[in-house]
């Protein structure tokens, strides 16, 4: 077992520090760095983080108030609008905006002026953070007690001063709200990426993915601008940490008595209602029925169908490796390994706050020597893709394998089940469910995956996110709107096979004994 | 039952791995074409031959770049692009082999196109920009480079971004030759900046700006002017003086086997020969609009520019390619204000 840890510690150690480790120590080898001119990239990327976390923080902690309290319509269409926000790739609704932009009229109107530039960094920002914001704050409201509200009304509490008190105890979940969007913000590549301002408004993702895939090539101001999204990352988790201890207790605790949801007042279902409209429409709605439209007039030459293919091969790869070794890890966690645990952790969370984009320019320089000629393969794509999703699908499946309970795996062993047995018929019947859903998810992020695909796809062989992406810098919307939409569709085909025969295979008549 | 399941799921899983991962037998040769027209004659060539050719298409920067971040470790044998400084600066890294074979009946201009040491070889040429502008919003063009600062362009020019598109940093390497060289040209770039000068990633991306009207006049490669105005009407092309030339070639990789350095020269000479630049205009959308280097080669397309009537300018490659990170660099902090 001891070896079994190790050699796992090292294989992850292979997977993150060792890449990370050769591209953070360029900037400290080299003698100069040499990028004066990204101070402004790295100012427009905090500026967008601090404006986006302010709007969703608090936007944010009202509607997961509003989810965790509030029942109805209106609260289930915000549930499922954040749902399709937090799926659908940034860059894919980009791709909806710039298509409503060819129009001359739409583009030279003052919408236009408007959204080609700072203002449409931050809707589109604030679009795709705003799930993460409220994902994150729900787990706060969903342990809220109810009996401050109730000492409030029995005391006679004036409602403003009751909105006060509520806002002060909201403050964690706003501080959490605030810094993942922020972060989210910050690591954000494929909005830039798409939307095509950064030449006018630096982002220091794009300026990463410039100095390693475009010319002049700079691999030691790229590690160095990397530095600087690692450090804004922790800082931003330092301040997010500072507020959560200040107030944590005035809201959660263990007494907590959780009230029913209840109906929205009129007032309240007006805001939810706008909100769905607002999200969904904007958000949502108008970019896809955008792409809709494009994608089904005539597109002349239609190039890269291969690339949906080629995807969902990687991410099928990818999502079943990343399971694979996530059971491993968890299995071997179980032990009573105290530096195997944290040593684990460690990784896990270093990997967290590190972005695709870092993780793939790392590798772009690990694995292109002598000894690990890997750069150019599909090999290396599918072991990146499976590092980045790997802290993603412990995390999914860690939840589903606490819930089993150890004896059933010893009573298995005193019974002399074989292994097969005790791991199909037994732990993978029960971890099947959260198990599909763990892999249809990171099936799906690894798809549309981009700035790990940008840095290391095999030339020729383009990823699905590098496809679309490269036919909107050509102003081939059509083609992208199609890729887009037919990659989404395979995942929903995908989805809906996988879900069937899991409801067959969970149905099916149990056998009548089991042979020891 | 469900070990059928399991079993059936693992070996899908195993079969899409083979798939994905299983290595070509004999990818033959690995081209990396920056030009519309490679992969068409990749597949003459490996029809003809029986030679493989692997064509990779790339944008010219990002080419440049993975030509860069492998290195010494190259996977490719061939590359194919737009711009002699570009060749020279990889040339000046050590990247490129050298004594490539020139193409046989070079015109005098396809003569003065070739490198000092064959790194690297002409296979016919372009102008890097030329301005192609809508009548209807834009009376008169510029009479040539020193206007575009006017009033009458303020906030209507766009050109491509040097550091993705290949044909732009000639251009605005001859900008800058044409206002004193550098770095006495920077007061001229500057000048276009504070008129309101838009950058767009590529050639199809500027030129789409035209026609959604975010700008009136672009100024891009003359083949993709050609090939744009030729496909939409409306849209006239205006050749500045002097225009300057950017010469499409060809680069090999260091570090080749006898085998593939043989069938990369057969793959240079294939490529020139009468028929095959036959090919090459046809099927190389906008970058089939270019103009031949070899005496047998065939006419123009038609609708291209009558090059008697322009003045042209070639820019020194090894001069303007020892400058083009630095230029480049430079460009992109004063397009961002940085």
């Amino acid at each position: 077992m001891r070896l079994l840890r190790g050699l796992l510690l090292a294989l992850l150690a292979f997977l993150f520090i060792y890449p990370l480790a050769r591209l953070l120590s360029l900037p400290l080898l080299a003698a100069g760095g040499g990028v004066s001119g990204n101070w402004l990239a790295l100012g427009n990327s905090v500026a967008f983080a601090l404006v986006v976390g302010a709007i969703a923080a608090p936007a944010g902690a009202a509607m997961a108030q509003a989810l965790e309290t509030r029942s109805g319509f209106a609260v289930r269409a915000l549930g499922l609008v954040l749902w399709l926000l937090f799926l659908t790739p940034g860059y894919v609704l980009t791709t909806g905006w710039l298509i409503i932009f060819t129009s001359p009229a739409v583009r030279n109107s003052l919408f236009g002026h408007w959204f080609l530039g700072a203002a449409g960094l931050v809707f589109l920002y604030s679009m795709k953070a705003l799930p993460f914001a409220v994902f994150v704050a729900r787990a706060t409201f969903a342990q809220a007690s109810t009996a401050l509200s109730e000492a409030a009304l029995v005391l006679g509490v004036s409602p403003w001063r009751r909105l006060g008190l509520n806002l002060r105890l909201a403050l964690p979940a706003m501080a959490a709200a605030f810094t993942i969007a922020a972060i989210e913000t910050m690591q954000e590549f494929g909005i830039p990426a798409t939307l095509g301002v950064t030449a006018k408004i630096p982002i220091l993702t794009y300026a990463i993915y410039q100095r390693l895939n475009t010319t002049p090539t700079d691999f030691t101001g790229a590690a160095l601008l990397c530095w600087w999204l690692i450090l804004s990352a922790v800082l931003l988790a330092l301040l997010q940490m500072a507020v959560q201890r200040r107030y944590q207790a005035a809201l959660t605790h263990g007494r907590a008595r959780h009230g029913a949801k209840r109906a929205p007042g009129r007032l309240q279902y007006t805001a939810l209602t706008f909100t769905v409209v607002l999200l969904g429409g904007l958000g949502i709605a108008a970019p896809l029925f955008a792409l809709c439209g494009v994608a089904l007039s005539p597109v002349p030459d239609m190039r890269n169908l291969d690339a949906l293919a080629r995807s969902l091969g990687y991410g099928v790869l990818a999502a079943s490796l990343a399971l694979m070794v996530a059971i491993t890890v968890l299995k071997l966690q179980q032990g009573r390994s105290f530096w195997f645990a944290a040593a684990l952790q460690g990784l896990l969370a270093a990997n967290m706050a590190v972005p695709g984009l870092i993780l793939g320019a790392g590798y772009v320089i690990a694995f292109n020597n002598d000894y690990l000629p890997l750069y150019g393969t599909a090999l290396l794509l599918i072991i990146a893709y499976t590092a980045g999703a790997l802290p993603v699908a412990i995390r999914l499946l860690g939840t589903a394998l606490a819930q089993l309970d150890s004896k059933l795996s010893e009573a298995a062993r005193i019974f002399a089940l074989p292994l097969a047995t005790r791991a199909i018929d037994i732990e993978a019947a029960l971890l099947i469910q959260p198990g599909l859903y763990a892999w249809l998810l990171v099936v799906a992020a690894v798809m549309f995956e981009l700035p790990v695909s940008e840095l290391l796809y095999v030339p020729g062989q383009m990823p699905l996110g590098v496809a679309i992406v490269s036919a909107d810098m050509m102003a081939r919307y059509g083609e992208a709107a199609r890729l887009a939409l037919l990659g989404m569709a395979m995942l929903v085909g995908l989805a809906a096979v996988l879900t069937a025969g899991l409801r067959l295979l969970t149905n099916w008549p149990a056998e009548k004994s089991v042979a020891p | 039952m469900r070990k059928i399941f399991a079993g059936l799921f693992f070996a899908v899983i195993a079969g899409i791995a083979v798939f994905v991962l299983w290595p070509a037998p004999d990818s033959g040769l690995v081209l990396y074409s920056g030009v519309d027209y490679g992969p068409a004659v990749a597949a003459a060539f490996t029809k003809e031959t029986g030679i493989k050719v692997n064509s990779v298409d790339l944008a010219t920067g990002s080419l440049l770049a993975r030509i860069v971040a492998q290195g010494q470790h190259p996977d490719w044998q061939i590359a194919w692009f737009d711009g002699a400084t570009a060749a020279a600066a990889l040339d000046a890294d050590g990247l490129l082999a050298h004594g490539l074979p020139a193409p046989q009946n070079l015109t005098p201009a396809g003569q003065s196109m070739l490198s000092a040491d064959g790194a690297y070889i002409p296979t016919g040429f372009t102008l890097a920009g030329v301005f192609i502008y809508d009548p209807a919003r834009l009376a008169a063009p510029p009479a040539g480079w020193s206007n575009l600062p006017d009033a009458a362009f303020k906030g209507v020019v766009g050109m491509n971004d040097p550091s993705i598109s290949g044909p732009t940093y000639p251009m605005l390497a001859g900008m800058l030759s044409n206002a004193g060289g550098w770095p006495q040209g920077q007061g001229f770039v500057q000048s276009l900046k504070a008129n309101g000068l838009h950058m767009f990633a590529k050639n199809d991306a500027t030129l789409a700006a035209l026609q959604a009207q975010a700008i009136s006049l672009a100024i891009v490669q003359s083949s993709a002017a050609v090939y744009f105005a030729m496909h939409h009407e409306g849209y006239k092309i205006a050749v500045p003086a002097p225009a300057y030339v950017l010469p499409n070639v060809m680069v090999e990789a260091t570090g080749l086997s006898e085998r593939q350095r043989s069938d990369a020269a057969r793959f240079m000479a294939f490529v020139m020969r009468p028929d095959i630049q036959k090919l090459r205009q046809a099927q190389g959308e906008a970058d089939g609009d270019y103009w031949p280097v070899t005496q047998d080669a065939p006419a123009p397309l038609p609708g291209m520019p009558d090059l008697s009537q322009i003045k042209t300018a070639t820019l020194d490659p090894a001069l303007w390619g020892s400058l083009e990170d630095q230029i480049n660099s430079w460009f992109a902090k004063l397009m961002s204000g940085a």
